[in-house]
């Protein structure tokens, strides 16, 4: 695999890193605009972001090992974002048999998981199992 | 009837492979240790019928671990007709070992080379041919998942019952045979003893000092003689292995060829992230995490759906049968109380789902080996960890999965601390009452989540205290075999759902039904002087509770959640049965009527939680005990448990009280 390939897998993953990072503080202390307060949620988040950052050193030296902690935080952003994405539509059918309110928020799991996926792509197309 | 044993390694497919001939559907996990009792069955083939052993997976055939004791001692003893070793082709060298002390044994061998789909990707070729001519046996590649090969399997297993097997003898060394044929020349005068057991092989055991096989001397007259000559002072166990694993080597050598070069794949650099030094164990967590997010989240809306069903059902009842008593009977007693429990159906069966995924996908072994790092440094045995994953299943596989632990005081030890595992029984009480005191938002889901951590971090505590009175010394050190990771299969993970879920289900309709019955007819009469369940405070239940209730007065739990204890002693699940039955049939379910009775507090309710997870092994649990170990230490850990079920929760009162709630 080319060098410049690792190295722009690295500063996404940086990217991402940094906003699960952000995201995950606002979780654990909640009321910060309207993200609410979950701090199992939020320690969630800052495990994933710990996964993307300890690999993007290694990622922008070149380094194959440093996609391992890209490929891992990969996983587990899909983990959670599927799993959000079945909760809010276990969700919505609670409101349909008249038992709660359903508000269609989409948690940050949910659209970073969207984010994430050309990074899944561009490893997927890299790494032969 | 033809009897064919299924032997090999942990983790091979021989569970797979097992299920392919019966039709069956037994256990499959992607998962070391999971067969530990031998399983039987029945296959017709070719018109034949057979009676196929799935035997424990074993590395050797020493008698060091109670699984690899129960598949020796059925292959010494019990002589099946046919042995069908089932090797990885994907890693020969470590398979090959118990091939051979196969052949050592003179066991009618025929090899399943599974896992071929795998090796054939992988770039690995294997020269079948050539290994049979070293074997002398017959070897067939298999890939037990979509049952290429097996039909030619069947068909050798069949051959071999007619056929001559060609012995092939591996030496040892002129100085090693020398003293084996010693010692089979004294063994070959007792007529009894050369009949019972292949002779090479009883000599070699006798040399290696095997405990197992020196007992079986007993009987036999030339027993002082045969030990005499087997006095040896080498370690002849570790010399013989070294040996074998030199004569694997060049077996290896010959037959598999790697194509490609190494490179890192998808496999490896997981493990590295998985298993690593700090990341490994909160990555672990928050995959538990999400576990107990499906479980509770994603089900609530079935959930809701069943207790809607039995409520409305209840009122149907309640409005259609004239008979007062009946009417009671079948609303308040039969539907209230099974259907609170069975609203529950839906988390136990997600979580199953969820960790059936995690299993078959390969994780679960990683998250074993990552917690027993952790573990062994404080002074646990490492392979501890897979029993405690297991009994949040349920606490009797989990027990009976400390089979494959060696060493004895890690195996009771393992044991003993497996009921603080939080089982699915324990779940409904869990859901039923963080949802009471928390509502639905994310303090529920926390408080639930917390109960899992505290099981696990008691249950390590316990281990700590259990090593230093009981069990001093340190725990034996061990290898556990990662499994390839895997793209969970959808059919695998629901089988699994159903397999283990459906006791949940069985115990509802028998066990939890006949406790509703009583709880109903204990709350409801006097039927007089309870003016038919209206006035619950005047019938016997009432009176029972109120008695056993100044035990648990200082915890502020009132004689009903007292009495529902008691009642848990049986099974978990009961709590929440007897308080079904306790509060009757209500338009808006268990949950709502709950609430309106204002019974807990956040505090009290909490502390009830962590008492229910501590205080008490379930009678099914304490029986597996009893057959499992000793009586005494069945005792201690019924005793400790009830111990500490009061101090955690007086700590967890007394520590919330400091900080202001109530
Ligand atoms: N790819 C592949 N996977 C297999 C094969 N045989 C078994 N497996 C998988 O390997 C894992 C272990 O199988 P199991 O039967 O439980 O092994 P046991 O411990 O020897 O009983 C399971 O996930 C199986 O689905 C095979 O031939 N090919
Ligand atoms: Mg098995």
């Amino acid at each position: 695999m080319r060098e410049e390939k690792v190295k722009a897998m690295g500063i996404y993953a940086a990217i991402i890193g940094l906003i699960y990072l952000f995201i995950s503080i606002m979780e654990i202390f909640g009321g910060i605009y309207n993200v609410p307060k979950d701090i199992f949620g939020g320690l969630v988040l800052l495990v994933i972001a710990a996964t993307y950052l300890t690999g993007v050193k290694r990622a922008l030296n070149g380094e194959c090992k440093g996609l391992s902690f890209l490929i891992a935080g990969v996983f587990l952003s899909s983990v959670f974002g599927i799993l959000y994405i079945l909760i809010l539509f276990a969700n919505w059918l609670e409101y349909l048999i008249g038992n709660a309110s359903f508000s269609f928020y989409l948690r940050p799991e949910i659209w970073l998981f969207f984010a994430i996926l050309p990074l899944a792509y561009l490893i997927k197309k890299e790494i032969r199992w | 009837m033809t009897t064919v044993a299924l032997i090999g390694n942990p983790n091979v497919g021989k569970t797979e492979l097992f299920n392919r001939f019966t039709g069956l559907k037994q256990h499959v996990g992607n998962w070391p240790g999971v067969t530990v009792e031998k399983k039987v069955g029945k296959c017709v083939c070719k018109g034949k019928e057979f009676e196929i052993i799935d035997l424990p997976g074993t590395y050797s055939l020493t008698a060091n671990a109670i699984d690899e004791l129960i598949a020796r001692n059925f292959i010494v003893e019990g002589k099946p007709d046919v042995v069908v070793d089932i090797i990885d082709a994907t890693n020969l060298e470590r398979n090959l070992y118990l091939t051979l002390l196969l052949l050592e044994l003179e066991a009618n061998v025929v090899i399943a080379l599974n896992m071929w789909d795998i090796a054939r990707n992988g770039g690995i070729e294997i020269d079948v041919k050539k290994l049979e001519e070293l074997l002398g046996t017959s070897v067939i590649p298999t890939v037990a998942t979509t049952g290429e090969g097996i039909e030619k399997l069947k068909d050798e297993i069949i051959n071999s019952i007619k056929k001559e097997r060609r012995k092939i003898k591996f030496g040892y060394g002129k100085e090693i045979e020398n003293k084996i044929k010693k010692v089979k020349e004294i063994i070959k005068k007792d007529d009894e003893l050369a009949k019972k057991y292949p002779v090479r092989w009883l000599a070699i055991k006798i040399l290696e000092g095997d405990e197992e096989i020196l007992k079986k001397l007993d009987g036999s007259k030339y027993k002082n003689e045969i030990i005499e000559a087997a006095k040896n002072d080498e370690d002849f166990e570790s010399v013989l292995a070294e040996k074998r694993y030199d004569i694997i080597s060049r077996i290896v050598e010959e037959v598999v060829t790697k194509k490609g070069k190494e490179e890192w794949t998808f496999s490896d650099m997981l493990d590295h992230v998985f298993l690593h030094r700090v990341l490994g164990i909160p990555i672990f967590l928050a995959l538990l995490y999400a576990v107990f997010q499906f479980t509770f989240s994603f089900s609530a809306p079935f959930s809701d759906m069943i207790d809607l069903f039995f409520g409305w059902l209840g009122e149907i009842a309640k409005q259609n049968i004239s008979n007062s008593m009946l009417a009671s009977f079948v609303s308040d007693g039969v539907l209230a109380g099974v259907g609170s429990v069975l609203v529950f159906v839906p988390p136990i069966f997600a979580m199953f789902f969820a960790l059936a995924l995690l299993e078959n996908s390969g994780y679960l072994a990683r998250a074993a080996f990552v917690m027993d790092r952790l573990m062994y440094k404080l002074g646990l045995h490492g392979k501890s960890f897979i029993p405690m994953m297991i009994g949040f299943g349920c606490n009797i596989p989990g027990i009976m999965a400390a089979r494959s632990i060696e060493n004895e005081k890690d195996r009771i030890i393992t044991i003993m601390i497996n009921p603080l595992m939080s089982c699915s029984a324990r779940l409904p009480v869990y859901a039923l009452i963080a949802g009471v005191i928390f509502g639905s938002g994310y303090m529920a889901g926390a408080a639930i989540f917390s109960m899992y951590l505290l099981g696990i971090a008691l249950a390590i505590m316990m281990a700590l205290i259990f090593r230093k009175l009981l069990f001093k010394g340190k725990p034996s050190p061990f290898v556990l075999e990662l499994p390839r990771y895997m793209f969970p299969k959808m059919k695998t993970a629901m089988l699994h759902m159903w397999e283990r879920g459906k006791w949940f289900l069985i115990k509802a309709g028998t066990f939890i039904f006949a406790v509703v019955i009583i709880i109903w007819f204990l709350s409801n009469f006097p039927w007089n002087a309870t003016n038919g369940g209206t006035s619950i405070e005047n019938s016997y239940i009432a009176y029972f509770g109120h008695a056993i209730e100044p035990v648990f007065k200082p915890f502020g739990w009132n004689w009903q959640a007292s009495i529902a204890l008691f009642f848990g002693f049986l099974a978990k699940e009961a709590v929440v049965g007897t308080f079904g039955a306790l509060l009757g049939s209500t338009q808006g379910g268990i949950m709502e009527a709950l609430k309106n009775a204002h019974w807990f507090t956040p505090l009290t309710g909490f502390a009830y939680m962590a008492f229910v997870l501590i205080y008490f092994p379930c009678v099914a649990t304490i029986g597996v005990m009893l057959r499992e170990m000793k009586a005494r230490y069945t005792l201690i850990t019924v005793t400790y448990t009830i111990t500490l079920a009061f101090i955690v929760a007086s700590i967890i009162e007394l520590i919330g009280h400091l900080l202001g709630f109530s």
